[in-house]
């Protein structure tokens, strides 16, 4: 995979994140499913990079709310969920998203390769 | 071709099952979890609750002239406003900001809304709202409050302060709990502040036992009855001291009113709280004050929630300042104090329901007996929405009494209830808190009274002219002897009220001889009273309180401390010898544990637990008339009767029913020891605080969000008279005087939300027994430091 590839991923995902106080929850995962459509080529990277990077950013954005905070939303949220550690509660938040976007990510990878059946077999033409 | 079609068919099917999983559009039937997807967004979600520094600004609030609001280190506010009705919306305003969710889940409780936003787990909430008559009251106090222009500007003054607050909150703002639930915050009416109107009146005044005295009766006969149900008690000392000049006479209707149902009812009496609740308050004049000027001391005893029932905050404006609690919700100072007077109040503990037996025509619950003809039932059908299913209609049976509480399946035993709460008609004022947090001296503030009417408290007061006041507020029926103790026949009008004690002839009393006030949940006043006043009263804190009080001589805030800590029983003082008496040193360990025993119940002692076991014994052993009946569940005595029945010894009522041979009391106290310690046996003593620990739960019970495992001392018979699910809810001693000092501490905090360091910082220091002295400030300046933030609210 070429490296411009990475950057334009984490570009864009980075700049989704930037606007999460104004777009909804899944707004990472629809852009995931765009970049598998267009971008990525292979169903591992179309599938992975989106879990890795809209995870992280989840995590990392995560980390610091609660890191600002007077009182540990961390520890309250692992509270909730049968006091599993903060650690855990990070882990899930980030997979939460990175689960979704990797499968958006690897959903719009095969309709891609299967727009790319229809042009090969002239179904669609360009 | 197909082979990438259909697995773009299949990952896209799960990604969108997983979106609209996650997003909690997708129901799974007994899934605890919230929609984790819009839970766990940084931006929107629980993240967003935690908690970091104050706002620059209130947002959203305005007020009609420039106000103020300082938030004080302990997040109070005090608000300083230049009239009533801003200072009411900021009020309003505060407490949305702080306690939204407990006022909105209160306020649901009370109108059978919970399984709309619970599921299927708050139906029998709603159910319960419905038949206790809670929605139909509800209605009703709208409707009245609606013909009563000042009340409806006050609220109206109040609902804009919490509707402007709601209205600025974004979805990431919403407190944890909505979140947790997926739902929104639904703007507040007036419909709402009845509603938690009415879940107060329930609490402190709903409660019936007039199902389980029916049953008492039936099985002791009138005579048994009557002699272990009377309501006096040597040496006790009632809420009001000296006769009441008593201005309307009760008519001879009310004399002897009631028709008593004869036959017992199996049916168990739903929705109680516990006897006395365990609230006191008490006053000294300036005689028995020694600063001079008079102090009161108020700790009303309610159920332990978090967040606390009571929200702390000065309230200010051009003529008065006063501070306290307020009840969120409902506008003014519930418990509190101005520059002039203290006020403080307790549960009358007064009964003010009825259950009435209807007779219907036939088996179709449409027409019902009433004086000799067939009236017909009004019926209301109500939507109980439930998240995550259907709706279900249920339907009100509506009499003349009131709506049908209890229905039997046969029809025969259906009970409806008589509940002054359901008064539709009395003018009556919810905001006259805001009324008396501007009075100027004690007969200010009694005038203001007039309008107050459920549920029954006993208002104590005190002012800085050295008065003292003592009064029982509220609407309660003229009756006559035992009227509305029992389950009543509905088929006549007899036991329908037609009026309520006049404002004139209720119990109240001023400046006593003996320098000072108290009341603790005991009866109002004494048979001499010519109105009857039922109730289930406390029988062993006032004397306790009046004993205290009445030994000491120049009292002061700190002696007053010492009194709400006080965990000494007088039941266990007057019990204890008289059980070892009758042991006669035969139980070593036991005999010498009680022997030693200076009847407190602290956390560390251990006599306590087993005195306690051997009482409960000794209690369940001797009224084995009542205890084994298994067909129906009665009523009890009083716990002080027990103590008078055990001066007399051969009491027939020591006779164990199941044993031919002839029990007294010595043979009761030496069963009751060998039980104890046949179950005890070989199990090591606790001590009283690890046998009786103290929880405080989250308002939606979640473990993670409640105090639990408190080990602390107290009882129900001491002044300190805590449960395990039910304390002390405010410790307030005020010491007036020209610029009055004052003490306090409930337990929880300010904020309602679980990721705030103000949500439960006041519990240590409660459950410590300590207080925080009050910030009573002259101006929103007063108090600027590193800590506290003040806020200018502008038109």
């Amino acid at each position: 995979m070429k490296l411009s590839t990475l950057l334009w991923a984490f570009l864009l995902f980075n700049i989704v994140a930037l606007g999460g106080s104004f777009l909804p929850w899944y707004a990472l995962g629809i852009v995931a499913f765009f970049l598998g459509l267009f971008l990525f080529k292979k169903n591992y990277h179309a599938f992975f990079i989106p879990l890795v990077f809209c995870a992280s950013l989840w995590m990392a954005y995560a980390f610091y709310f609660d890191y600002r905070a007077n009182v540990s939303i961390a520890g309250i949220i692992s509270a909730l969920f049968n006091d599993t550690g903060k650690l855990p509660i990070y882990v899930i938040t980030g997979l939460v998203i990175g689960l979704f976007g990797g499968i958006a990510g690897l959903s719009g990878n095969y309709l891609s390769k299967f727009m790319v059946d229809l042009i090969y077999k002239g179904i669609i033409k360009i | 071709m197909t082979k990438n079609l259909i697995l773009f068919l299949i990952t896209f099917s799960i990604g969108t099952g997983l979106l609209l999983f996650l997003n909690g559009n997708l129901s799974i039937k007994s899934n605890p979890l919230p929609p984790l997807g819009k839970f766990l967004n940084p931006w929107h979600g629980v993240w967003q609750n935690a908690e970091r520094k104050l706002p620059e600004e209130l947002a959203g609030a305005s007020t009609d002239s420039v106000s103020s609001v300082l938030i004080d280190e302990r997040l109070v506010a005090h608000i300083f406003a230049n009239n009533i009705n801003d200072a009411l919306y900021l009020q309003g305003y505060m407490e949305a900001r702080d306690r939204l969710f407990q006022m909105e889940m209160i306020a649901r409780g009370a109108s059978g809304r919970v399984a709309e936003v619970l599921g299927e787990r708050g139906l029998e909430l709603d159910r319960a709202a419905l038949r206790k008559g809670m929605c139909l009251a509800g209605d009703r106090a709208v409707e009245n409050w609606a013909r009563q222009e000042k009340v409806m500007v006050r609220l109206n003054s109040y609902l804009k302060g919490v509707n402007d607050y709601i209205a600025q909150l974004k979805p990431k703002d919403y407190p944890i709990e909505y979140k947790l639930l997926d739902f929104e915050p639904s703007s507040f009416k007036v419909r709402d502040i009845a509603s938690i109107y009415l879940y107060m009146c329930d609490v402190l005044s709903g409660k019936t036992t007039d199902i389980l005295q029916t049953n008492a009766l039936n099985a002791l006969g009138g005579e048994l009855y009557n002699e272990l149900f009377s309501k006096d008690f040597t040496g006790d000392i009632p809420v009001i001291t000296t006769p009441v000049k008593v201005i309307s006479k009760l008519s001879q209707t009310n004399a002897d009113s009631s028709v008593v149902l004869v036959s017992p009812i199996n049916m168990k009496e739903l929705y109680s709280s516990p006897d006395g609740i365990g609230s006191n308050n008490w006053a000294v004049t300036k005689s028995k004050s020694a600063t001079g000027k008079p102090i009161l001391a108020s700790d009303p005893h309610l159920r332990l929630n978090l967040p606390s029932i009571w929200y702390e905050l000065q309230i200010s404006a051009t003529d008065f300042s006063a501070y306290g609690v307020s009840f969120p919700g409902i506008p003014g100072i519930l418990i509190g104090f101005n520059e002039d007077v203290a006020w403080a109040e307790t549960n009358g503990s007064i009964d003010v329901a009825d259950l009435i037996k209807i007779q219907w025509k036939d088996g179709q619950r449409e027409e019902y007996l009433y004086d000799g003809k067939y009236m017909e039932v009004e019926k209301l059908v109500t939507e109980i929405k439930i998240k995550g299913t259907k709706s279900i209609f249920d339907t009100t049976h509506l009499t003349m009494y009131g709506p049908i509480k209890y229905y039997s399946k046969d029809l025969k035993n259906d009970l409806a209830v008589q509940w002054v709460a359901l008064d539709g008609t009395t003018p009556f004022d919810v905001t006259v808190f805001a009324d008396i947090m501007q009075s100027k001296n004690i007969q200010d503030l009694d005038a203001k009274l007039r309008v107050y009417s459920s549920p029954a408290q006993n208002i104590l007061t005190a002012d800085n002219l050295g008065n003292i006041g003592l009064r029982v507020m509220g609407n309660i029926p003229a009756r006559g002897v035992n009227d509305g103790v029992f389950v009543e026949e509905g088929s006549g009008s007899k036991n329908l009220w037609n009026r309520y004690i006049p404002f004139e002839d209720m119990p109240h009393q001023t400046n006593p001889a003996s320098d000072f006030l108290s009341s603790a949940n005991q009866k109002s006043i004494d048979a001499t009273y010519p109105y009857f006043l039922g109730g289930n009263f406390e029988t062993y804190r006032n004397l306790r309180i009046n004993r205290l009080l009445n030994e000491g001589y120049k009292f002061s805030s700190k002696d007053f401390k010492a009194f709400q800590r006080d965990n000494h029983s007088v039941k266990a003082e007057n019990v204890v010898p008289l059980i070892l008496k009758y042991s006669e040193g035969k139980y070593n360990a036991y005999d010498e544990l009680l022997e030693n025993w200076d009847f407190t119940y602290d956390a560390d002692e251990k006599a306590a637990v087993i005195f306690d076991k051997i009482y409960e014994n000794i209690r369940t052993l001797t009224y084995d008339e009542l205890t084994n009946n298994a067909t129906y569940e009665t009523a009890m005595p009083n716990k002080r009767r027990l103590e008078m029945l055990m001066s007399q010894p051969k009491h027939p009522i020591f006779d164990l029913k199941s044993t031919e041979f002839v029990e007294d009391l010595g043979d009761i106290v030496n069963l009751a020891i060998k039980e104890v310690l046949d179950e005890e046996a070989g199990k090591p003593m606790k001590t009283y605080g690890a046998s009786r620990s103290v929880d405080i739960p989250h308002i939606l019970r979640i473990p993670s969000f409640s105090v639990n495992n408190l080990s602390l001392g107290g009882n129900e018979d001491c002044l300190n008279a805590q449960r395990p699910d039910w304390g002390p809810s405010w410790r307030m001693i005020v010491e007036l005087g020209d610029q009055p000092q004052a003490w306090g501490v409930y337990p929880g905090g300010q904020s309602g939300n679980p990721a705030s360091k103000h949500y439960k910082d006041f519990i240590s220091t409660w459950s410590q027994k300590d207080y925080f002295k009050i910030n009573f400030l002259h101006s929103a300046e007063d108090m600027m430091n590193e800590e506290s933030k003040l806020y200018r609210v502008t038109p």
